[in-house]
């Protein structure tokens, strides 16, 4: 090809200085919670995470009505949920066609990926917040109606409650930027994980090495204490679910015409 | 300032843009012709980034796109006017932008004034809006990061005819003030007004291009007579180049006198003689993006 300039080049390039990533990662929080499906989906969690405290608090055997145990049953169907905004955090981008304007204010398809990244990595701070509020709240409800009421929780249990919904909430960003479509990669997060279980349960051959790759590996989070074992396990779990996909999601965005 | 040098795109066998060249200076708007299809928007596409192209190059301000620091700060963008979060309000596309830009939100209000959308309008969701509203705070999205160059894919789709004469002052007035504007269309109406240079392209080529003048002046004169065939035969003959128009008249290169001499030689009766003016600048294009389709067919 001729590489002849055409013309001269006369305009100076603008300088101006490139966004913060900061700055993005905060407008990708933003734009989780400022659509109609974000503000239902995040809702729901909530009122689905207090349902779930208040039938607990009436309904649980006393003697286990802890904050402790208010804790770990609350998170439980938060981390079932808020993936799905993850995943519509990347999907919603093409489902809707938003990519065309944000790629066009940031073209570093790289730096988009990492605030939104990092953009669901701070909404696990205020989910498990969430929880841990509701939880409180729980177990005073629970205490003045005669429950357990201790407040003992180890320091193991939080950091391993948050630990859980990040791999959770950053499989469903990683689902979402490898599949690019939001009624796919909902399926393929729930399904997936699901088919991978059944296989292990009818196939007692491969019961064993699934346990590497399974994400039933992730229940033992919710232990007090993990092996050495079981925290490869969770690695090498999250490597599979979350590295490869995110992996493989950010080369076909960076190949990716937008239209 | 937008230069687009030897652009090509290619999908497998199908060419979309064929090494297509031009340049878009400050002061100036160009407006970017051609039937549906004819490579206009994947031309946009690739000028922005968006779309890698299989050959040339393309920049603006004397950069590539993506190595602009802030883009929305230098150039404003408006490809596609639905593709807009239809969950989110007018105001909060808007303001996300201005986000990005590091913007307040008094330039939210002073483009949504400047757009004529009512705040009532703004506290709407977008899969609400109509066509000509959405073309509208698409435009004032463009225009967030007051940017020195504008490009925009047939903005005009969905505005009514106030709203496209609105437009036309805007983008005239952006242009006066030192700004680059590149616009297309399918519609040589909607830009003629407007644009001070035009780029015809048409099967992925460029067909023509230049200033309105120069392309009024060369598309000759438009005549017409009792027999075409005796007419075209007479033309032929003078050695002048003509184009068959769908009513039955030639566009020919070359002037009134050429014409009338080689129409008398061919005893040819004539019934129109005249030159070509913004009708023929009509012709023009038709017949350009009508050869072009038609040797496609026959490519294909």
């Amino acid at each position: 090809m001729s590489t002849t300039t055409l013309y001269a080049e006369t305009a100076a390039p603008v300088r101006t200085r490139r966004v913060p990533l900061r700055r993005l990662m905060v407008i990708e929080l933003r734009k989780m919670a400022d659509t109609r499906a974000g503000i239902a989906l995040l809702s729901l969690t909530m009122v689905i995470a207090l349902i779930m405290m208040f039938v607990l608090a009436f309904a649980a055997k006393q003697e286990e009505q802890t904050f402790d145990y208010f804790f770990r049953n609350t998170l439980a169907p938060i981390g079932v949920l808020v993936p799905v905004v993850g995943i519509l955090a990347a999907t919603s981008e093409w489902s809707q066609r938003t990519a065309l304007s944000t790629f066009t204010l940031v073209p570093q398809r790289g730096r988009i990926a990492a605030a939104k990244t990092g953009a669901i990595v701070l909404l696990a701070i205020p989910v498990t917040a969430f929880s841990l509020a509701t939880s409180a709240l729980g177990n005073a409800i629970a205490a003045a109606r005669g429950g357990n009421g201790s407040w003992d929780i180890t320091a193991a249990v939080l950091g391993q409650g948050l630990l859980n919904q990040l791999i959770g909430i950053l499989m469903g960003l990683a689902f979402g930027l490898v599949l690019m479509s939001s009624p796919l990669a909902i399926v393929s997060y729930y399904m997936l994980p699901a088919v991978l279980q059944i296989l292990g349960g009818t196939i007692s051959a491969i019961t064993k090495p699934l346990k590497w790759i399974d994400t039933s590996a992730l229940n033992s989070l919710a232990n007090d204490h993990l092996s050495n074992t079981e925290w490869a396990q969770v690695g090498t779990t999250a490597a599979l679910w979350v590295g490869l996909p995110l992996a493989v999601g950010l080369v076909r965005l960076a190949g990716r015409e937008i239209k | 300032m937008i230069a687009v040098e030897h652009l090509s795109k290619r999908y497998g066998s199908h060419v979309a843009v064929d090494d297509v060249s031009f340049r878009c200076e400050p002061g100036t708007v160009t407006g970017f012709l051609g039937p549906n299809g004819a490579g206009k928007s994947t031309t946009m596409r690739m000028i922005c980034g968006l779309t890698p192209p299989s050959s040339g190059t393309t920049t603006v301000n004397g950069v590539r796109y993506r190595d602009l620091p802030d883009p929305g700060r230098a150039v404003g963008v408006l490809l596609d006017a639905s593709a807009m979060h239809s969950g989110r309000t007018g105001r909060e596309t808007l303001a996300l932008s201005a986000q990005v830009l590091g913007l307040d939100r008094r330039r939210v209000d002073q483009l949504l004034q400047l757009v004529d959308l009512s705040p009532a309008a703004a506290k709407r969701r977008v899969g609400n809006y109509s066509l000509g509203m959405r073309q509208r705070l698409g435009i004032a999205h463009s225009l967030l990061g007051d940017p020195s160059v504008l490009i925009l894919d047939e903005p005009a789709n969905g505005l009514d005819p106030e709203g496209i004469f609105w437009m036309r002052g805007l983008l005239r007035d952006f242009a006066d003030r030192g700004g680059t504007v590149l616009l297309s269309s399918h519609l040589l109406h909607e830009v003629e007004a407007v644009a001070d240079r035009l780029v015809v392209i048409a099967g992925g080529k460029i067909a023509a291009q230049g200033t309105k003048a120069e392309l009024l002046t060369a598309s000759g004169m438009v005549v017409k007579a009792l027999d075409d065939g005796a007419l075209q035969k007479a033309l032929a003959n003078a050695g002048l180049a003509s184009t068959r128009s769908p009513d039955g008249s030639f566009l020919v290169d070359g002037d009134a006198e050429a014409v009338g001499k080689a129409a008398a030689a061919g005893q040819v009766v004539l019934l129109e003689l005249r030159p070509a003016d913004g009708g023929g600048l009509e012709q023009l294009f038709l017949s350009l993006t009508a050869d072009k389709s038609e040797a496609q067919e026959v490519a294909a």
